[in-house]
């Protein structure tokens, strides 16, 4: 039955020690080819959530499947359905730009399918000549696109990504949006994205989680979330559903 | 006002930094105990030099050379004792001396003015005791000058100024199987020393080396990135494995051809002035010829052993870093552990036994050295267990490696709360 969502998570728990609680009891299920975005105030679990997914760490107690296959027990395997945006994706100082997309890509492709693969980070990144010189030399926004075009570009079943835009300029912002959504479209690629930014979700998801104090509190398709709510955008969708959780 | 705020920033920068605290108070501690170490282990070497028997070959039959030695004898505290056989001799007392057919010829002669005894040292192993048991022969050929002195001025009436003699040791000094000249042998102890100290540091220092290269990988933030990758953590694991043991062969290599480039310098600029020095270059021939082809490749092997050990213990130490300033807390006690196991065991010497040699093979700094001293008095077997014990150690702390490698800390970091530190009950 787990094979019929993208992703299938259940009361998944994850407490880091002395009782600093991550998450505590988040369920939520993603269908196959959905954008679906985890929304939340600071500290509500978004990370944690989206870390154990991507198997860098493991949940203290719950269920996590992804296409059907148990997160805690079968990573490698986990690992190559998906790929993951980490929140603060940074690049190896000393490498260039290409290195680095040649580097990550060669752990997953070889031949023919690496070198597409490369000329495709290429284009995402969109460095132009920079993209031959060390990365110690690129702007926060040029390390993220980089990080992002590795990720991208090697088209898994899942995509999971932590924040993808925060620090791109508004421009910027909309390449990476526009990206995400194509990829989703044009290659049927899953996409989990956690974000601060309304504006975003509204204009990539299908459906939204909202999570709180590592629970959702919340969830559905944008216009059920607003009707429910009474609100005119997902901005005071938010608002509203945090304000009435904190009481 | 504004450098006064700068100033008190810093200054709470690294007061709370507990990688500073750590260093100051290992600092003491390590060198503290070193002094300790050392004063006991130079009192041990007085000491030894104090109780030490000396074997005497008497080959001059004639009753003053007898005289002469029961003389010594008694200035020695009983401490000299005749042999016949030299291989029993050294085997109990270390130390022979052979007293020529000619010696109360040559001292009653006016035409001999240098009496030289041919004498053996048997050393076990470098260390500041080994040193001593040269210098006993020093004392026991003063010894014999005082005496025959005194014999003569009471027995004959002479003048003994008449009579002065330059009394030498031509010595050799046996170790295992080899014998080398005193001048080989202190050429081989100072080079053999810096040599292995050199292979010594760098093993050490490939900890420090790969707990600060997995720090700056978590301080630029490609390691989560790496992390989700469809690769086995083992793949990562032994490739940061293999390339901190490449680096530190490579830095390893040039400290020694600094080394010998050094020596080599030297040798240019002080001309050999007495045979008993012999020119540092040729020590370094005699080093390598005494270690043979076999020693060399021994070493190169506990070298890289070491490597693979401390690189393993490094990838553990900076998989629990989250930045480079707790990479300094994880490796000031294990730079200060790696060293003061060297400095101890250069001080105090190894003994060969298979106890020692596990205990080497386990804490690996001292594998180089130790190999080479078991190559040069025959313990094959010793050099097994060494590297026995060496080989699961290293293979332990790469399976803990990867073990930790899927764990979360490696993501997360080890922390410090202030709570648990302080103990909040
Ligand atoms: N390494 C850690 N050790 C202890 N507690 C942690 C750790 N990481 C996160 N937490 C706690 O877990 C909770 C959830 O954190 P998480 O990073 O998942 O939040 P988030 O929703 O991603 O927040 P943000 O929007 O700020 O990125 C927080 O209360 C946080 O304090
Ligand atoms: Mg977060």
């Amino acid at each position: 039955m787990y094979d019929n969502y993208a992703v299938y998570v259940e009361n998944l728990v994850k407490i880091y020690g002395k009782g600093n609680v991550g998450i505590d009891g988040l369920s939520f299920t993603i269908n196959p080819g959905e954008v679906y975005g985890l929304i939340g105030p600071n500290g509500s679990g978004k990370t944690t959530t989206l870390r154990i997914l991507a198997t860098l760490i493991k949940p203290t107690s719950g269920k996590a499947f992804i296409f059907g296959v148990d997160v805690t027990k079968d990573p490698l395997r986990i690992r190559k359905m998906i790929n993951y945006l980490p929140e603060e994706a940074g690049a190896y100082r000393d490498l260039t730009g290409m290195d680095f997309i040649k580097f990550m890509l060669a752990l997953r492709f070889r031949g023919e399918e690496l070198n597409k693969a490369i000329d495709e980070a290429v284009q995402i990144s969109d460095l132009g000549p920079k993209v031959f010189k060390p990365i110690r030399g690129y702007s926060k926004g040029m390390k993220r696109i980089l990080a992002l075009s590795v990720v991208l570009a090697s088209k898994p079943k899942l995509l999971i990504l932590d924040e993808p835009t925060t620090g791109l300029d508004v421009e910027k912002s909309l390449y990476v949006r526009n990206l995400i959504r194509k990829y989703n479209q044009e290659y049927g690629v899953t996409v989990l994205l956690s974000s601060h930014n309304m504006l975003e979700v509204e204009y990539l998801c299908q459906r939204v989680g909202m999570i709180y104090k590592g629970r959702i509190i919340a969830e559905g398709s944008i216009e059920d979330l607003k009707t429910k709510t009474n609100s005119r955008n997902l901005e005071e969708v938010f608002i509203k559903i945090t304000r009435e959780a904190s009481y | 006002m504004a450098f006064k705020h700068i100033l008190m920033r810093e200054i709470k920068a690294f007061i709370k930094n507990p990688a500073f605290i750590l260093m100051i108070v290992l600092m003491v501690v390590f060198y503290g105990g070193l002094g300790q170490l050392f004063s006991h282990a130079s009192q041990e070497a007085v000491k030894e030099a104090l109780t030490q028997n000396i074997g005497i070959i008497l080959l001059d039959e004639n009753d003053l050379a007898k005289e002469i030695l029961i003389y010594a004898n008694k200035t020695l505290g009983g401490r000299i004792f005749c042999v016949s056989n030299m291989s029993d001799a050294l085997n109990k007392y270390g130390i022979v001396i052979i007293i020529p057919e000619n010696f109360t010829e040559s001292l009653l002669s006016n035409k001999t003015f240098v009496i030289s005894f041919n004498s053996t040292v048997a050393i076990d192993r470098f260390s500041l005791t080994a040193s001593a048991k040269t210098a006993i022969l020093e004392i026991f050929i003063n010894t014999i000058q005082d005496a025959y002195r005194n014999i003569i001025i009471s027995k004959y009436g002479l003048d003994p100024s008449l009579l002065n003699k330059k009394l030498t040791s031509n010595t050799i000094v046996k170790i295992g199987e080899n014998y080398l000249s005193m001048g080989e042998f202190n050429t081989i102890a100072s080079i053999g020393m810096s040599f292995l100290m050199i292979l010594a540091i760098v093993i050490a220092i490939n900890a420090s080396n790969a707990v600060n290269f997995m720090a700056i990988e978590k301080v630029e933030k490609a390691f989560e990135l790496l992390l989700a990758q469809p690769i086995p953590r083992r793949t990562i694991v032994l490739g940061k494995l293999v390339a901190s043991v490449i680096a530190s062969i490579i830095m390893g290599g040039a400290y020694i051809i600094g080394l010998l480039l050094m020596i080599g310098g030297m040798s240019s600029e002080f001309p050999a002035t007495s045979t008993s020095v012999s020119e540092p270059n040729s020590g370094v021939n005699a080093l390598i010829q005494l270690i043979g082809t076999n020693g060399i490749i021994l070493m190169a092997v506990s070298l890289v052993l070491g490597l693979i050990y401390t690189g393993a213990l490094g990838i553990i130490l900076g998989s629990l870093v989250s930045d480079q300033r707790m990479a300094g807390v994880m490796v000031a006690p294990v730079m200060f552990l790696f060293m003061g196991l060297a400095f101890t065991s250069f001080i105090m010497g190894l003994e060969l036994n298979t106890i020692t040699s596990i205990w080497v093979g386990a804490t690996i700094v001292n594998l180089p050295i130790y190999i080479v001293y078991a190559l040069m008095s025959g313990s094959y077997e010793l050099i097994l267990v060494a590297y026995g014990s060496a080989a699961i150690c290293t293979i332990t702390l790469i399976g803990l490696a990867v073990w930790i490698f899927n764990k979360d800390i490696v993501v997360l970091g080890l922390r410090f709360e202030k709570k648990s530190l302080l103990g909040r009950k």
